[in-house]
């Protein structure tokens, strides 16, 4: 006994170990859901903010801002100079980030203006290369800037954003190079079948429609204005915060929470390919198991991925008649 | 006696923390895995989305048919089924688009069903099926004829 009482045996030193080992084991997920539940704190934060701008927005102007001012994707195309931009443009000056907005000139389009005086920031000669922080959720994994060439545009240069506005249940298109099957099964899930009158409160189509107080027949705290996604999940964020076609008006709540796009190979299926114009424009998040959004009145919700998928249409939808509360 | 302590000591934590580790998963829904088989006038239907909406309310389990017209329903992870009770389902065949080949990225294109259009709601369809546990393998007949 006198030798064993001198130190500290194998045994023991082990089964010290293993419960440094266990312990840290269980803090180390405790710890990571704490810094991700800061980040989601953050990222909800940023929602509120946004929900806020676009009530003063509709004081400002008389109606919410347009998803989009679209004519045409095509930089060749003569209507391309006539895009006038995305609802993240409009809406900048009530976000506190009214000297960016005054930076760009809305007599044109604004998606690819330049610094003036071939000035530079952060590597980018573009003023939609500026990172605005309201617009990035810190849970969402896409990098701040764009990954791909974007209409010739080098990666690096055009600033990706986490949040877009709903069409509410509104069909989508389907991409004919890579066409997802699931796309006519939820299609019946729709309320309206065209972009010029969305089911939601927003639309590409900014310059046919955009929606007052009064189109929100629903109410305004039953109805789902902004919601979250990734730019790694849909190809259209990457042309940046500016660009009249980047998802804003574009995100359909037929497609459910979280569905997976977020692969850029095509052989992966084509349901799950970012770029198949379909399934890549559900909301969608890195938080587990649901995503955030904001309501018309400007209150912040989490709706898990699980919810009743007709119930997420109505509050998807602002005129359907059938005003459903979140569950 | 003293060590025998500390490895009493260390026995019963670690059988605190296995204790503490358990029973903290999320509740999710509660699925049963559904296979199944479409058929169109008889014949199987390759390449059709059979979906699941739960009456309860709940997300939609979809599967996609093979060459021999079977399916395998998903809701969360692939393969785990749809929600146990009664669900009304929907059959869809999408077609290669013939008018989205002109239409611009984003831009709404018509659905072209190469499947009988009154299957392709679930409000509308009428066919609804009871998901228990280790059910037997779903057939679903569809027909062009109307009724």
């Amino acid at each position: 006994m006198s030798r064993s009482s001198k130190g500290f045996t194998l045994v023991e030193l082990l089964v010290v170990i293993a419960i440094i080992g266990v312990l840290v084991g269980l803090l180390l997920p405790a710890v990571q859901s704490a810094r991700e539940a800061a980040r989601r704190m953050s990222c909800t934060n940023n929602l509120k903010q946004i929900g806020l701008g676009l009530q003063n927005y509709h004081d400002t102007n008389g109606d919410f801002p347009p998803g989009g001012i679209w004519w045409t994707n095509s930089p060749g195309a003569a209507n391309f100079a006539r895009n006038r931009g995305s609802m993240l443009v409009y809406l900048l000056p009530f976000i506190e980030e009214k000297t960016l907005y005054d930076s760009l000139d809305l007599e044109q389009n604004p998606c690819y203006q330049k610094f003036p005086g071939g000035a530079s920031v952060n590597g980018s000669p573009y003023i939609a290369g500026t990172v605005v922080s309201v617009y990035r959720c810190p849970s969402d994994p896409s990098p701040p800037r764009n990954e791909i060439v974007a209409d010739g545009i080098q990666p690096g240069q055009l600033a990706m954003f986490s949040y877009a506005a709903s069409k509410g249940p509104t069909r989508t298109g389907n991409n004919a190079a890579g066409s997802c099957p699931e796309r006519a099964a939820y299609d019946a899930y729709n309320y309206s079948t065209t972009d010029n009158v969305p089911a939601g409160p927003f639309t590409r189509m900014g310059r046919v429609f955009t929606a007052t107080m009064s189109d929100v027949e629903d109410g305004l705290s039953k109805t789902i204005f902004v919601g979250e996604v990734m730019g790694n999940c849909a190809l259209p964020i990457q042309r940046g915060w500016a660009h009249s076609s980047n998802t804003q008006g574009m995100i359909s709540t037929i497609y459910p929470i979280n569905y997976d796009t977020c692969t850029q190979d095509l052989s992966k299926g084509p349901c799950a390919w970012w770029n198949n114009w379909s399934t890549e424009f559900g909301f969608k998040s890195a938080h587990p198991s649901g995503a955030n959004f904001v309501m018309g009145d400007g209150s912040v919700h989490f709706v898990s991925e699980t919810i009743d998928h007709w119930t997420y249409q109505r509050l998807g939808g602002r005129n359907e008649g059938e005003a459903a509360s979140l569950p | 006696m003293k060590s025998c302590n500390w490895r009493l000591c260390a026995v019963v934590m670690m059988a605190a923390v296995a204790l503490l580790g358990t029973g903290c998963g999320p509740a999710g829904p509660v699925l049963a895995p559904v296979e199944g088989v479409v058929l169109l006038e008889g014949e199987p239907l390759e390449g059709a989305v059979v979906l699941f909406q739960p009456e309860a309310g709940g997300k939609p389990a979809t599967g996609l048919t093979d060459a021999a017209g079977k399916f395998s329903l998903t809701t969360l992870e692939k393969g785990d089924g749809a929600y146990v009770g009664v669900n009304s389902v929907s059959i869809t065949k999408q077609l290669p688009s013939t008018s989205s080949a002109n239409v611009e990225e984003g831009e709404i294109s018509e659905v072209e069903l190469g499947s009988p259009p009154r299957y392709a709601s679930p409000a509308l369809s009428g066919i609804t099926i009871n998901v228990e546990k280790g059910m037997p393998p779903v057939t679903l007949e569809m027909t062009w004829e109307e009724q």
